[in-house]
């Protein structure tokens, strides 16, 4: 079973300040970490499992700038036989629909049962890319993967809905799958597999090799912003029995009680 | 902003294993701490991933990096949880290291592989003073020695599988392999302030059979070996220091820019901002000093006074920054239910542990009274 998996290299925001920089459309990166985003770590770790059941090969496949050659180096060490890099700096803006045109270009020439990705991003939460994709491949997809089974020509998933609710789906392969987090427990890499992961090629391509007719650009950020601040917390001070009397005011002046 | 630049492999571990010890140990770190529980579950999720086997040479299971490497990842492990790095340091630098410069062909492929698979090695520190004789009661028997006394700390030694054992009088200086089920051991656990959870333990010593067979070192001449696997491990004692005082400081900085006095962040006020800029500027020098010492072992140059340095500075840095930080979280800072009276207890071991500094640096001035 050869799969595919797309990666991201994102930057790690939930506990930082974050701040726009001065372009207004992106956030300052400077100072921020990066790494792997987070459904796609499920989506290799859901592919390792495939491989060490199965056999076959892995290649992860990433759009980005140089650094982004240190996720896919963890990827490599977590299982990954193979990893591309497709030069972002030879790409202007990007966007979801423009991201899997030239991902569809890069796979076009790999063999593949299945292709794996993220179900969402964490830095633009677009959720496109994989859906698209796979709409471009011409091959049948699903969404929000929570579990897989797979037998050599067919593959039985299921998809997570809203409401507590799970669809089952029987899909032929080639397909996609956009893959939830929580589906598995993604390893860490062991100290041996970073020593050799370390040595491995990575194989870059740039514009050249990617068909470049056709790149559409649908979406542009107008603007990236901070919420402004509408509520203010208010800190009840006094006695219990005083904090006790104004929150029942509150509640009281809020039609709650 | 940092002033070491890592190679590919070194980031990777470092990315790795900074997300191991948040993911794996925040959530347990206090507990563990708090009980004086030895962490066997971590070590040996830790031990599949080859970090307690990191120097060993492949041949013997081992990962068989180099000491940067270590000291990357254990900088890395002790920014959540100083003990567990301890316990590496521990296993890596005073275990394996001796083993494989030290040991013969067969000790390697016996101790080397037990470490390698996942074995906890300890080891039963000498005081770097003369022992009075009551202390250290060594009988001769042929070729074997018969030894009584007490040893105040045992690294590891709650849950060593193994020790390594130095016995030195004024004849004799030799190091032992001795298994933890042999007879004539008694080991009591310690209530310490600080590394609770390392498994630090005192031993009694009666009557115990040191066989001719079990030594692997026949012949410390002056001590040396004992004074070169010191200097060895206070580079890993070192990056620990460093972790702990690089955790302090990312705390300090958090609380500064959300605690509010007088109507400001409290990061806004120059005195504050020169505790935070004090502990930054150390703990970069500190980085130096420890990856150039770290540096120095990997090209097989002479490390023994640059790790000196290198531990009675950073040993230092850990208590500035843990005692700092204390001071910018203020009152909060001495609570238990903020993490920085437990990195400053932890700091304080690594002043002490293992190593005088007051010893260090009189062998400091003798090399340079040479």
């Amino acid at each position: 079973m050869d799969i595919i998996v797309c990666i991201k290299r994102v930057p790690q925001t939930a506990e930082a300040d974050v701040t726009i920089d001065s372009s207004g459309k992106d956030i300052e990166k400077d100072r921020l970490s990066f790494d792997m985003n987070e459904s796609d770590s499920y989506a290799l770790e859901e592919a390792v499992l495939i491989k060490e059941k199965f056999g076959g090969t892995i290649t992860v496949i990433s759009l980005g700038h140089q650094d982004t050659e240190d996720t896919l180096r963890i990827a490599l060490a977590k299982g990954a036989d193979n990893a591309i890099r497709i030069k972002a700096e030879d790409f202007d803006e990007l966007d979801g629909y423009k991201t899997a045109q030239i991902l569809k270009s890069a796979i076009s020439d790999l063999n593949y049962d299945l292709i794996f990705t993220g179900c969402i991003a964490t830095d633009d939460a677009y959720s496109q890319v994989g859906v698209t994709l796979a709409e471009l491949l011409d091959i049948p997809h699903a969404s929000l993967v929570i579990n897989i089974d797979t037998s050599e020509k067919r593959a039985h998933v299921h998809r997570e809905l809203e409401g507590g609710l799970t669809e089952h789906l029987d899909i032929s392969l080639p397909a996609l799958c956009t893959i939830q987090t929580g589906i598995n427990e993604p390893r860490y890499a062991s100290l041996i597999a970073i020593r050799r992961a370390a040595k491995k090629e990575i194989k870059v391509i740039g514009k050249e090799e990617i068909e470049k007719e056709n790149l559409l650009l649908n979406t542009q950020i107008e603007e990236l912003f901070i919420p402004p601040k509408t509520k203010e917390i208010e800190f009840l001070t006094g006695s219990p029995a005083e904090s006790a009397s104004k929150l029942a005011k509150i509640f009281k002046e809020k039609g709650l009680i | 902003m940092s002033l070491i630049n890592l190679n590919n492999e070194q980031k990777m571990i470092r990315d790795e294993f900074r997300k191991f010890a948040t993911s794996e140990l925040e959530p347990i770190a206090e507990e563990i701490e708090e009980n004086g529980v030895f962490p066997e579950d971590i070590i040996g999720k830790l031990s599949e991933l080859g970090l307690s086997s990191l120097i060993i040479p492949e041949k013997y299971g081992g990962v068989e990096l180099d000491v940067t490497s270590l000291c990357i990842a254990v900088e890395e492990i002790s920014k959540i949880c100083a003990s567990i790095g301890t316990i590496l340091v521990v296993n890596n630098c005073m275990v394996a290291y001796p083993l494989m410069k030290y040991a013969n062909e067969s000790f390697k492929e016996k101790y080397l592989n037990r470490l390698s698979n996942g074995e906890i090695g300890g080891f039963i520190c000498e005081p770097e003073i003369d022992l009075p004789e009551e202390k250290n009661d060594l009988k001769a028997e042929g070729d074997n020695f018969n030894f009584s006394g007490h040893r105040e700390f045992l690294l590891n030694g709650e849950s060593a599988d193994f020790f390594i054992m130095p016995v030195s009088t004024s004849d004799v200086n030799k190091f032992y392999i001795i298994e933890n089920d042999i007879k004539g051991i008694h080991l009591s656990s310690k209530n310490l302030l600080g590394m609770r959870a390392a498994g630090f333990a005192g031993a009694e010593f009666k009557d115990l059979k040191l066989t001719k067979e079990a030594c692997f070192i026949p012949d410390d001449k002056g001590g040396k070996i004992q004074s070169e696997i010191r200097d060895y491990a206070n580079i890993g004692f070192s990056a620990i220091s460093l972790g702990i005082a690089q955790t302090a400081l990312e705390t300090a900085i958090k609380y500064s820019k959300e605690r509010v006095q007088f109507g400001h962040r409290i990061c806004e006020f120059p005195m504050v901002q020169e505790m935070m800029s004090e502990i930054k500027m150390k703990i970069e020098t500190a980085r130096l000093l420890v990856y150039d010492v770290a540096s120095k072992v990997d090209k097989g140059e002479d490390f023994g006074i640059a790790s000196k340095i290198t531990r009675i500075y950073c040993g230092d840095l850990g208590v500035f920054a843990g005692l700092n930080s204390i001071q910018v979280h203020g009152g909060y800072g001495y609570m238990k239910d903020y993490p920085l009276e437990r990195y400053f207890r932890d700091a304080k071991v690594l002043q002490l542990l293992e190593t005088s500094p007051r010893i260090s640096k009189s062998q400091i001035a003798k090399e340079l009274l040479k």
